[in-house]
């Protein structure tokens, strides 16, 4: 809001006024004055914009001349030293203006540039740690395959093709999300059952006993496509399963709104959650509580995709209070020519 | 190299997959293989296991991995070999400086890193680097460190004294990684640490009198903004019975 810091400007300079005033009356000489008032200037330069810091250098050389000026109390100036002294003051503080705000913008670049490299470190290491496995395993079966046992050789065989999979789902995930900030993602949607649809996204973690799922009956269908979504959820269940202890269980479920007309699906997992202050930032490109390429935490894709993916189909993401672990909540609206019954 | 289950590599990477790969390799070579997915158990293993050898990823969950390295500095010599994701020149002139002894980036094939290892090992035994030989005998080179000559394919090249000292440094260390802050003490003295283009003339001068391609190198290999690494195969005694 940038009358706020109009406000602000005007506040700040109020207060340097009266603290001036008040030393004065006692034992500040008049060069004192313009330094406090000076000193206004440049706290609102550093705390607002550049306007508004302009509007206290001019409202400042107003003051000094209205109240610490012979005659007191008017704008009339006779004194030569106090007007240069108003001239002097003024000039500092526009160049003083000037310097913080290309002080502050500098600081601002330089955080974003942080940022960018953050990024690029995390996404080296995100390309680099699936590669490293693939590389290195097939590079051991291939030296060392006379030497090893059948089971070794299938485990390194294994662990390749898991890495590889790993790798392809990074991949995809990072295409969509280009596709996604381009908004060059083009949906060819189809009326969808979300509880088939669920069933088959956990089919994919190969790990049935640890999902248990409580689907309302006759749910509304969706008009969605089918191959985005499923990667969305995909990421949502995934993001539950690496953030909570092994074997615990994920509760999925699924129920309409009749209020706000819309399919709610909610994904539990018993993890440590997510801190309030974290929540809007969670699905935000490249959030990770990971740090650079060290500690755990995921890409800081999987969430966003997710996100921008459904917000594509009209639906939302939200990270609901939970008495356990973390709750995810995805909605779609319901479409209501595909659903008669849900007509209103 | 011989097997041999007294030469015990401790391990120490967060991800169970680079490890695997890693313990079956090490195992096929011989060496007893040791490991550990954190900072304070590897640290702990250094201590209570004394291995022969350590390889440490950078990129590990509870400490940063310079960290790890200064700590096990204190106490320890065991050579150090550092896995990095990152190809940041700063920092691995960093690592170098607080004490690793190579380093290699992910992603890189078993055969480099049983390489890198193995020239490692060979430097704990001090009789084959340090000169008490003479001669040095390399595929394609032979040095005389003595008589201050250098035989290309039996043909012998001349070489200023600052070229012969730098080819002769970097032959000592051959397999190794040998900074540019290690070259320029060595052959110009403690103050002339940051001249590093002296450094980059005087390799490409020997570069090419003895024929080397920078890009392709069959003699001394560029670790970029790093050093330079010596990587003509050793020529053992035995091999030469057998031809």
């Amino acid at each position: 809001m940038i009358w706020t810091q109009y406000l602000l400007a005007v506040l700040i300079l109020a207060v340097a006024t009266s603290i001036a005033f008040l030393l004065e009356k006692w034992l500040l000489p008049s060069a004192g004055t313009v330094l406090i008032l000076q000193l206004a200037v440049l706290v609102t330069a550093l705390t607002t914009r550049f306007w508004p810091a302009v509007l206290s250098a001019l409202g400042g050389a107003l003051v000094f001349n209205f109240f610490f000026t012979e005659p007191r109390f008017s704008f009339h100036m006779v004194d030569v030293d106090e007007i240069v002294t108003m001239l002097v003051f003024l000039m500092v503080a526009l160049i003083t203006s000037q310097l913080a705000t290309s002080f502050r913008s500098q600081k601002k670049e330089l955080h974003q540039a942080e940022l960018r490299s953050n990024i690029l470190l995390s996404l080296s290491h995100d390309l680099r740690t699936p590669l490293a496995s693939i590389i290195g395993n097939l590079s051991t079966l291939q030296t060392y395959q006379k030497k090893l046992p059948q089971l070794e050789q299938d485990e390194l065989l294994q662990a390749a093709l898991d890495e590889s999979d790993r790798l392809h789902h990074y991949i995809e995930n990072l295409l969509q999300a280009t596709r996604i900030q381009y908004s060059a993602l083009q949906l060819i949607t189809s009326v969808q059952n979300v509880e088939l649809l669920l069933t088959k996204v956990i089919e994919r973690f190969g790990q049935p006993q640890r999902f248990q799922m409580d689907i309302a009956d006759s749910l509304p269908l969706v008009d969605i496509q089918s191959s985005l979504v499923e990667q969305a959820f995909f990421n949502i269940i995934d993001n539950a399963v690496k953030f909570s202890p092994a074997a615990s269980p994920i509760y999925i479920s699924a129920n309409y709104d009749p209020r706000r007309n819309c399919v709610n699906i909610r994904i539990q997992d018993q993890g440590p959650g997510i801190p309030a202050h974290l929540r809007p930032q969670v699905t935000q490109l490249f959030f990770t509580s990971r740090q650079g390429d060290a500690g755990i935490g995921g890409t800081g894709l999987g969430l966003a995709v997710a996100e921008g993916i459904i917000q594509a189909h009209h639906g939302s993401v939200t990270v609901e209070d939970s008495p356990t672990g973390c709750t995810m909540r995805v909605s779609f609206p319901v479409n209501p020519d595909l659903n008669q019954e849900y007509k209103r | 190299m011989i097997p041999d289950p007294n030469i015990r590599i401790l391990v120490i990477d967060d991800e169970p997959q680079i490890r695997r790969f890693m313990r079956a390799s090490i195992i096929a070579e011989g060496f007893t293989y040791l490991e550990a997915a954190d900072a304070d158990t590897g640290i702990r293993l250094c201590a209570s296991a004394a291995p022969t050898l350590v390889i440490l990823d950078l990129g590990l969950p509870d400490k940063d991995g310079i960290e790890v390295l200064s700590n096990l500095r204190e106490w320890s010599a065991t050579p150090v070999l550092v896995l990095t994701a990152r190809d940041d020149e700063m920092q691995k002139v960093k690592l170098l400086e607080a004490g690793a002894n190579d380093y290699l980036t992910k992603p890189f094939g078993i055969r480099e890193l049983i390489a890198r290892v193995k020239v490692l090992l060979r430097d704990l035994v001090p009789a084959h680097t340090e000169s008490s030989l003479s001669t040095l005998e390399f595929e394609g080179i032979k040095i005389n460190l003595q008589e201050h000559q250098v035989w290309l394919n039996d043909k012998i090249v001349s070489l200023s004294k600052k070229e012969f000292s730098l080819l002769s440094f970097l032959a000592k260390h051959a397999g190794k990684l040998v900074t540019q802050k290690q070259l320029l003490r060595e052959c110009w003295g403690d103050t002339h640490d940051h001249d590093t283009h002296y450094l980059r003339i005087f390799i490409s001068h020997l570069r090419k009198k003895l024929g080397d391609d920078a890009v392709e190198p069959s003699f001394i290999a560029t670790e970029p903004g790093v050093g330079y690494r010596f990587i003509a195969a050793i020529k053992t005694p035995a091999e030469h019975n057998d031809q």
